[in-house]
């Protein structure tokens, strides 16, 4: 049932997408890559995040379900946070002529994937499960005081060529209205499949 | 005050143990002090006689001092679990003032390395110094996170397989945004008309402490099972 459901949603916000969505100013159709990037990138952060609740859960609870959830949050956030770097690479390259150039972005994610990274070197090298639970779940809790300095801080010092975050410091919505629309929908669209991969296996809360 | 006082005695005793048997073996500093000096010397033999501009000897200095730092500094609990005295300890020692005093330990042993590598960099690397108690003030504040970041993920690594190729590749991620500023702020001190940039210094600060903060509630977990 549910997953009739995602299918369909899908479906209607891939159709939405390439037949609503009115070729953006100065970008022409490349727009459409922000429909499946900006998405992307938003579940990366919140699985981030939803591992680090797990973690905590799991410490003060010491139930192996949490570690479960924790690791398996932070694998599929590992793959949306691949998936958010090679579409924004693509779309680096198409509108300003570079894969990579150290944005500030671009560096809140590489942090995010090298965090992922070590985190999964960590969790394969402890053989004993509760402390392999254990060590994670602390290094998960630990590599979340990065995220509001490279939230923050960082983007003031290094300059930007991204887009405006779509909520900007004057309060202002600058986006046309259809696409906002479509927007909020893959994003709800994009978390809805999130949480289906996470509860996959049957783990419940 | 009591209990104050003596948590501050414990964590000085800590501190004394480590001190006394780094006296013993010189194992930690002479990994520090020999890395950075052949990696200082690699850099230097390759440049020769170019003059590198500030924000590359920010950058380079850096790297040798994170990467020094790395060679040296996951000693801390390793040794403890290598000779067998982590169990006596752990039997002993409350959690807080061993962490704070392996960290301050860590913390003087990467002043130490600063206070080597510092003045060969000077002299090898041509470089002026134009805010030398702004430079000073980012080298305390940068090694106080490199090294609470490394006394973390150092009793961390003993439970693991690969322990000390972890180590580097578990603190990179946490060091960064301290690496990015502090390159950024000893940048402004090697450049003669340049303003020093007091803000920065203050995120650098703050980042310390919130480390700092969340080591200490983190380690609880580690130390007790």
């Amino acid at each position: 049932m549910i997953n009739i459901f995602i299918a369909l949603f899908t479906t209607i916000v891939v159709w939405a997408v390439f037949y609503l969505v009115p070729p953006a100013e100065g970008l022409g159709n490349l727009v459409r890559i922000a429909f499946f990037h900006i998405p992307v990138a938003w579940v990366s952060v919140l699985a981030f995040l939803l591992s680090a609740w797990w973690a905590y859960r799991y410490l003060k609870t010491r139930a192996l379900k949490y570690d479960a959830l924790s690791s398996r949050s932070a694998y599929l956030g590992f793959l949306f946070c691949l998936m958010a770097t090679i579409s924004g690479a693509i779309f680096a390259k198409l509108t300003w002529g570079a894969y990579w150039n150290w944005d500030p972005r671009q560096i809140t994610i590489f942090v995010l994937l090298l965090i992922y990274g070590a985190y999964f070197a960590l969790r394969t090298s402890i053989v004993d499960e509760e402390v392999r639970a254990k060590i994670s779940a602390i290094y998960s809790l630990f590599s979340c005081v990065t995220m509001p300095f490279l939230v923050f801080v960082i983007p003031r010092y290094y300059f930007s060529l991204h887009p405006e975050p779509l909520l900007n410091n004057s309060g202002k919505i600058s986006m046309d209205q259809i696409m906002l629309y479509v927007l909020i929908a893959a994003l709800c669209n994009i978390t809805c499949i999130f949480f289906k991969l996470l509860f996959k296996r049957g783990i419940k809360l | 005050m009591q209990i104050q006082s003596s948590t501050l005695h414990k964590i000085n005793l800590i501190l004394q143990k480590e001190l006394k048997t780094e006296f013993r073996s010189h194992y930690a500093i002479s990994a520090l002090l020999m890395f950075s000096l052949t990696t200082l010397s690699v850099i230097s033999m390759s440049i020769g006689n170019q003059q590198l501009d500030a924000k590359f000897l920010a950058i380079l200095f850096w790297i040798i001092l994170f990467f020094s730092a790395m060679a040296g500094l996951s000693r801390v609990f390793l040794q403890e679990q290598v000779s067998g005295t982590i169990h006596t300890l752990r039997a002993y020692g409350t959690s807080q003032p061993v962490l704070f005093g392996k960290f301050i330990y860590n913390f003087l042993l990467l002043n130490v390395l600063t206070l080597f590598l510092l003045p060969l960099f000077i002299i090898l690397l041509n470089v002026e110094i134009y805010h030398p108690f702004f430079l000073l003030l980012i080298l305390l504040a940068g090694n106080a996170g490199i090294a609470i970041v490394t006394t973390l993920t150092a009793s961390m690594i003993i439970y693991t397989q690969s322990q000390t190729s972890l180590f580097t590749i578990l603190s990179f991620p946490i060091i960064l945004p301290l690496f990015l500023l502090c390159i950024q702020l000893t940048e402004t001190t090697f450049n003669p008309n340049s303003f020093t940039m007091q803000r920065q210094l203050l995120f650098v600060g703050a980042y310390d402490m919130v480390l700092i903060g969340v080591a200490s509630i983190l380690f609880d977990y580690i130390w007790y099972d």
